[in-house]
């Protein structure tokens, strides 16, 4: 076969400009919240890296768009395996995501260490942690949205409040973390463990750095299973199959 | 890797088929026990009114829609196989695009993943099937008409040449040079080999163009019988879809 008429930067340019109007206004939102950090100082900062860092992945990863607006039969009518497809997708999106956030949180990182604030992480050891949730909330909008027949995006940053609500129910009162039902939702939940360890483990082991990014990965590949599952779904028995 | 689908003509084979969409309490009859045949290398037009099962019957043949009972096979395959190795030409009934894509972009992206050796050429085949000005194909498919988007949908379907065409009423929002196209694309895919299997309204564009003709009425199909096997019957089809109504 002669080579590829759309290469991947042309791909990744296609996607860019597809979700454009979301990205402007995540955009607009997180330089609203960094002038407001100015002020603020690092807390309001840490809102500001957080609205790309899970916005992004959330907008680039939705296959929401093509499978309810029935733009899929354009795809899948070529010889192409739906999953793989899809997978391929949402590579491109989760890349296009990791690398968005890292130069969003240079920029927050500088600004930070420009104004003086009083960093709980080191700024290197705060990109890979930003690339890390990235990927996972990446994964985790894939398989939403691939299984949701609608509110797959709202699906993923609930989830996301939620990890968050609870760690800070533990914060205020450490004995949540006794109750019956607080393991499960620690392995159901995003992997905030984890990643808080990442980000604070000068000391840790190697062992249990790596098992710290273990668990990240796991999470991240059961939802990429369970997107594949929902796209396999919904191009043979799918509820939803009507609008594709 | 040579597509030998695109050069032998393709079959399609469709016994006692029941299609539904839903689950439980949910599901909905569509189709009941249909049973047709589209013959290769040849014109096939569905006609019936809205809701017939036509659309259903058009995805179970690509393969988008598992049926409950019966078979559909294409070239002898499952559908979903065929496509996967071969592709499926398809024109939904309302074509829908992805947004930030221009038409130049779409049609190379889909002579990419067509199963082709020379993508360069199956792009500008494409190209000139489309009919477009130079300006047309570097706009935004979202700023281009309703008649414009449906041209670049059948020129996206037919990238590659592909042995199946699905045509979901193709002629719907066509002004009459798009329409000549249409026929002159729709009769040049069965010179080629190809089998076309189109679901109209237009009666008329049904007696012009197709070889074969069912009707499909309450999800029951039965080949029209101004047909007769025999080719063409003059302007009997109306008759025939009004007789299926009572």
């Amino acid at each position: 076969m002669t080579k590829r008429l759309m290469p991947l930067h042309g791909r990744l340019g296609v996607l860019l400009r597809s979700r454009r109007r979301p990205l402007f206004i995540l955009a607009l939102f997180a330089l609203a919240t960094l002038a407001l950090a100015w002020r603020s100082g690092d807390f309001i900062a840490t809102i500001a890296r957080l609205v790309v860092v899970v916005g992004v992945p959330v907008t680039l990863t939705s296959l929401g768009d093509d499978l309810r607006r029935g733009v899929a039969p354009l795809w899948v009518q070529k010889p192409v395996d739906p999953a793989r497809f899809y997978l391929a997708r949402f590579v491109e999106g989760a890349v296009s995501s990791v690398v968005l956030s890292v130069l969003w949180l240079c920029v927050v990182n500088a600004m930070a260490l420009w104004s003086g604030w009083a960093l709980p992480t080191p700024p290197a050891r705060m990109l890979v942690i930003g690339m890390l949730l990235s990927f996972v909330i990446a994964s985790v909008g894939f398989g939403f949205s691939a299984t949701l027949a609608r509110g797959g995006r709202m699906a993923t940053v609930a989830l996301f409040g939620i990890t968050i609500a609870l760690e800070f129910m533990v914060l205020l009162d450490p004995s949540t973390a006794n109750r019956p039902w607080f393991p499960v939702a620690r392995a159901v939940l995003l992997p905030w463990v984890p990643l808080v360890e990442l980000s604070v483990g000068g000391g840790m082991e190697p062992g249990s750095l790596l098992l710290a990014l273990a668990w990240i990965l796991g999470y991240a590949a059961v939802w990429i299973g369970i997107g594949t599952l929902g796209i396999r779904r919904a191009f043979t028995v799918g509820s939803w199959a009507r609008s594709i | 890797m040579p597509d030998t689908a695109t050069r032998t003509a393709v079959s399609v084979v469709v016994k006692e088929l029941v299609a539904s969409y839903g689950t439980g309490f949910r599901r909905l009859p569509v189709l009941s026990r249909v049973t047709m045949s589209a013959e290769p290398g040849r014109i096939a037009a569905i006609v019936g009114p809205n809701g017939a099962g036509k659309t259903t019957l058009f995805r179970v043949v690509l393969g988008l829609l598992r049926p409950d009972q019966g078979t559909c096979l294409v070239a002898g395959m499952r559908p979903t196989d065929f496509r996967r190795r071969h592709g499926i030409g398809y024109l939904p009934e309302h074509s829908e695009f992805p947004g930030g894509w221009t038409v130049r972009g779409l049609l190379a992206r889909g002579a990419d993943l067509s199963a082709v050796e020379d993508r360069a050429d199956a792009y500008a085949t494409a190209i000139s099937r489309t009919g477009f000005a130079a300006e047309t194909l570097a706009k935004p498919i979202n700023r281009c008409s309703k008649g414009l988007q449906r041209m670049l949908g059948l020129a996206y379907a037919l990238t590659g040449d592909p042995a199946l065409v699905v045509l979901d009423e193709p002629f719907s929002g066509l002004d009459v040079h798009a329409r000549t196209a249409l026929r002159r694309e729709m009769l040049a895919a069965r010179e080629r080999g190809a089998t076309v299997l189109f679901a109209s309204h237009e009666l008329l564009e049904v007696e012009r163009l197709a070889d074969d003709a069912f009707i499909l009425r309450d999800g029951i199909v039965r080949p029209a019988s101004a047909w007769n096997g025999e080719g063409r019957a003059g302007l009997g089809l109306e008759a025939d879809v009004i007789a299926a109504d009572r």
